[in-house]
């Protein structure tokens, strides 16, 4: 009962939270300069001739584009299209904007994975052991070099790794299809660059929970190091850190922007980006929703798992935070 | 020994001292380049292009025979001047928001809290390039995006500590006597929230250059002819056989920029004990 109302209530929260940036997304569009008409039908100020055509050929335009009734009745068409899956086309190919994400979903979903792999790796191995040299060698040195990892620009680690996996020594398949020949190298170096921030999170929680009276009472009846840490300290240690594991994946969707176009990868990100430059603005619409669309069914899914993975959530509906 | 006793905390943090001296070094080779450097940034030298690293250009020279090393240290000041400007405007924002929700608490934190949360769970990139996409790339619009969306982790971590400190008793008293809410906000809650947020605001200022020159270098900010740090390195990639130090000389330069406000926000951090629990909200 518990689990459907906190159910509820997490759903509640994500169309709300729907609402929100679809509103905000609206009125994006309609601030942006220019007029989409224009762009249709390109620059007029050479036509030479019958003006009042140019005008009808507007007129029409802005009647096919839905754009001659009020901002509300358009925001209400708008969010029906968008119910119905329709983003529109797209202005540079004319192709349907749902067809051409999808094409480029793949890409991003498996780079992001793969990423966030050897992000939470990385991130546990290394946090593991700077919680337990607190304060000694090991400790400084991983945190030193987080901190050296943190500062290195993800565009400069790029470009030099691929120089040389690609160039010097070509082990690394610049072209081809979505696989692991393809995704190792962009995925490892965002996956690094990611972690330390993490790596910090995981200690401090860690360093947290064994001054709690359960790892003292664990040790008193004779549990094993491994044991204590492993099972003990991590379960409840992570707990909290679980709706940031949510976030950042969401940030590698987003933070693989960069690294998709260095890497030349087929993407969502550097679809972004091709169409800022092309301002095809229902692409960019289309990329802004489906980011949001993750990024909600994300926090939906760790809100949710809360209630699987912690009783306390389960049997009394209490929220870790 | 005695002396090193005597010295403050600050002063004996390893972390501290080396990113401080950094940016020191960084702020003054920038400040000066003017009075140090023979070079015009924007003189073409067609005798002189891709000129690896020499005596008279250290760091070379680009594809228009300039040279490399006073263009880095102009890009600098543009990066610098214009996130810092940023980071201020972030701050402030943040702060007001912060304590606003933390002090009144009620519907109107209730209402911060949950656009806090909304702003929170989304990827800033994201938002940055919707602002470029919707309003063309350009440098001032996104800044213009990075503001809008920056301070609200410092709008949470003043929240929580104002939320914190609101039930110390020296806090109370002052209520007890009947102080003021302007007196309570600017004389007790704003002091006490100003030292920390700084620290954090050292090393957000950090992300916010890598933002900006990474978005930048995917051509979203600042554009060509400027020789902001992201563009430039942009401007070199194609060249990255035949001329590394087009790439290396703007990217270690961020590199370095960047280590040191972490170095020195980190140092800070670590001796401020009472601040770990907003270093994990913060991440």
């Amino acid at each position: 009962m518990i689990v459907l109302k906190l159910l509820i209530y997490r759903l509640i929260r994500a169309m709300v939270l729907l609402w929100i940036v679809s509103l905000m997304i609206f009125t994006l569009i309609r601030l942006a300069p220019g007029d989409p008409v224009d762009y249709i039908l390109g620059a007029n100020d050479l036509a030479i001739g019958d003006t009042g055509t140019i005008e009808l050929q507007k007129k029409q335009v802005r009647k096919n584009l839905g754009l001659d009734v009020t901002a509300t009745q358009q925001y209400l068409n708008w969010i029906k299209r968008l119910a119905l899956f329709d983003l529109g086309n797209s202005y540079r190919s004319g192709k349907s904007i749902v067809s051409e994400l999808a094409d480029r979903l793949p890409a991003t979903l498996y780079l992001a994975g793969a990423a966030f792999l050897v992000q939470v790796s990385i991130a546990l191995g290394f946090g593991i052991i700077a919680s337990l040299n607190e304060d000694r060698w090991a400790d400084h040195l991983i945190r030193l070099i987080g901190v050296l990892f943190v500062a290195l620009p993800s565009f400069l680690l790029g470009l030099i790794l691929l120089e040389i996996f690609a160039i010097r020594y070509p082990v690394y398949d610049m072209i081809g299809q979505v696989s692991f020949k393809r995704m190792w190298l962009p995925a490892l170096t965002l996956g690094v660059l990611t972690s330390p921030p993490v790596m910090r999170l995981i200690r401090v929680n860690l360093i947290r929970e064994y001054s709690r009276q359960y790892i003292v009472f664990g040790r008193s009846k004779g549990l094993g190091k491994k044991r204590l840490v492993g099972i003990h300290a991590l379960g409840n240690g992570l707990l909290p850190i679980l709706s940031v594991f949510g976030v950042n994946l969401a940030g590698l969707f987003s933070g693989s922007v960069i690294i998709e176009s260095i890497f030349v990868l087929p993407g969502i990100g550097r679809y972004a980006v091709e169409s800022i430059f092309a301002r095809d603005y229902p692409a960019i619409t289309g990329y802004v929703l489906l980011i949001t669309f993750i990024v909600i069914l994300l926090n939906l899914f760790v809100g949710l798992s809360y209630a699987f993975i912690d009783p306390r959530v389960r049997n009394t509906g209490y929220i870790t935070k | 020994m005695k002396l090193k006793t005597h010295l403050p905390d600050t002063v004996r943090s390893p972390m501290v001292v080396s990113g401080f001296l950094l940016l020191l070094a960084i702020i003054l080779s920038i400040s000066t380049f003017q009075f140090t450097s023979d070079y015009d940034p924007a003189i073409f030298d067609a005798g002189n292009r891709f000129n690896p690293p020499s005596v008279s250009n250290p760091l070379g020279t680009d594809r228009y025979g300039r040279d490399v090393l006073s263009q880095v240290l102009l890009g600098g000041r543009i990066t610098l001047a214009t996130c810092s400007m940023a980071m201020i405007t972030v701050m402030f924002i943040g702060i007001t928001f912060g304590i606003v929700a933390g002090y009144s608490g009620g519907i109107v934190d209730r209402i911060l809290l949950s656009l806090i949360d909304v702003l929170l769970s989304f990827p800033s990139t994201v938002l940055a390039i919707v602002i470029a996409g919707f309003f063309g790339p350009s440098l001032k619009n996104l800044l213009i995006a990075v503001t809008c969306f920056w301070w609200v982790r410092f709008a949470q971590i003043t929240r929580g500590m104002v939320l914190k400190i609101i039930h110390e008793p020296d806090i109370e008293a002052a209520v007890a006597i009947g102080a003021s809410r302007f007196t309570i906000i600017f004389r007790e809650l704003l002091p006490r929230v100003t030292g920390p947020i700084i620290i954090l605001a050292t090393m957000e200022l950090g992300k916010l250059i890598l933002t900006i020159s990474g978005l930048s270098f995917l051509g979203l900010g600042a554009q060509p002819p400027t020789p902001e740090w992201g563009a430039l390195l942009s401007d070199g990639r194609v060249y990255l056989t035949r001329a590394p130090h087009l790439i290396f000389a703007p990217g270690i330069a961020i590199f370095l920029t960047v280590l040191s406000l972490n170095l020195l926000g980190e140092g800070l951090l670590s001796l401020n004990k009472g601040l770990k629990k907003e270093e994990v909200e913060l991440l």
